[in-house]
């Protein structure tokens, strides 16, 4: 677990920005029908299947693809990474925060 | 059932709010200072807090997330055919904070308990405020959402 401590970071940048692009692409590796209680990988045809949530599917993208990043950060050396993340790691989700509001403007 | 769970969403929401209050408070505008009530609530010590309040908002979040599943199917439908879309736009946004205050997480324990706290002061002061916002954001939306009938809409 020490070994991994260093990783958090890369790991809340990455997560916020990939979740904003599979929201925004609708890039979702699942869905889940409430109204049948059951997860699919592909869109039901029929009116009684009810609407799908993609939402717990950009959550596991997320997930996976920061793992994934912070794993490659992993290689890059620390001197470079102190640099850098203490400043990302708050701009990156308020940049995100923003943009979510931002795509959201169709509702209002 | 539905409601049941709601109030108990809610009573961890609360936890949840004091706690990270507290925290963000201390952290922010830190005093030894005791001589109030005021001060009294910003002179906690903010570490011990951390894991408490990562507990609390995944708690908080996994059950949100359940009841959401209810909300999608009994409340949005509704809410669409009574094209009351400023909830439901709210609503949206709301889950996309909790979203990015999930993943921001590991990053804030990290500059709170891991090997960051003690260094970086203004990213533990920034992150911690970060994490403070998502948490009032969600639950005054979830009462804006819950209470969208006294609000005349």
């Amino acid at each position: 677990m020490k070994r991994l401590e260093p990783l958090f970071p890369a790991f809340s940048i990455a997560f916020g920005v990939i979740y904003i692009v599979c929201m925004n692409f609708n890039i979702a590796l699942f869905m889940y029908y409430p109204v049948l209680g059951e997860w699919h990988t592909s869109r039901l045809e029929g009116a009684d299947v009810g609407p799908p949530m993609f939402y717990f599917g950009w959550l596991f993208y997320a997930l996976v693809g920061a793992v994934a990043f912070a794993a490659v950060t992993a290689a890059i050396p620390r001197s470079v990474t102190n640099k850098i993340w203490p400043t990302a790691v708050w701009l990156v989700p308020v940049v995100v925060l923003v943009v979510s509001a931002y795509l959201m403007r169709i509702w209002f | 059932m539905a409601t049941f769970l709601l109030i108990v969403h809610g009573l961890l929401a609360v936890a949840l709010l004091g706690a990270v209050s507290h925290q963000a408070l201390s952290v922010c505008w830190p005093t030894t200072n005791k001589a109030s009530a005021w001060a009294r609530f910003r002179a906690v010590p903010a570490a011990p807090y951390t894991n408490m309040i990562i507990l609390l908002y995944v708690l908080t979040a996994v059950l949100g997330g359940y009841i959401y599943t209810i909300y999608r199917v009994d409340v949005r439908t509704l809410l669409e055919e009574l094209s009351i879309r400023s909830i439901v736009g709210l609503f949206e946004i709301k889950e996309h904070v909790i979203a990015v205050g999930l993943g921001l997480l590991p990053a804030y324990w990290y500059y709170l308990r891991g090997p960051g706290a003690g260094q970086h002061a203004v990213t533990r002061k920034i992150v911690t405020a970060l994490v403070a916002f998502t948490v009032w954001f969600g639950f005054i939306v979830g009462h804006v959402v819950n209470n969208t009938k006294g609000f005349g809409l």
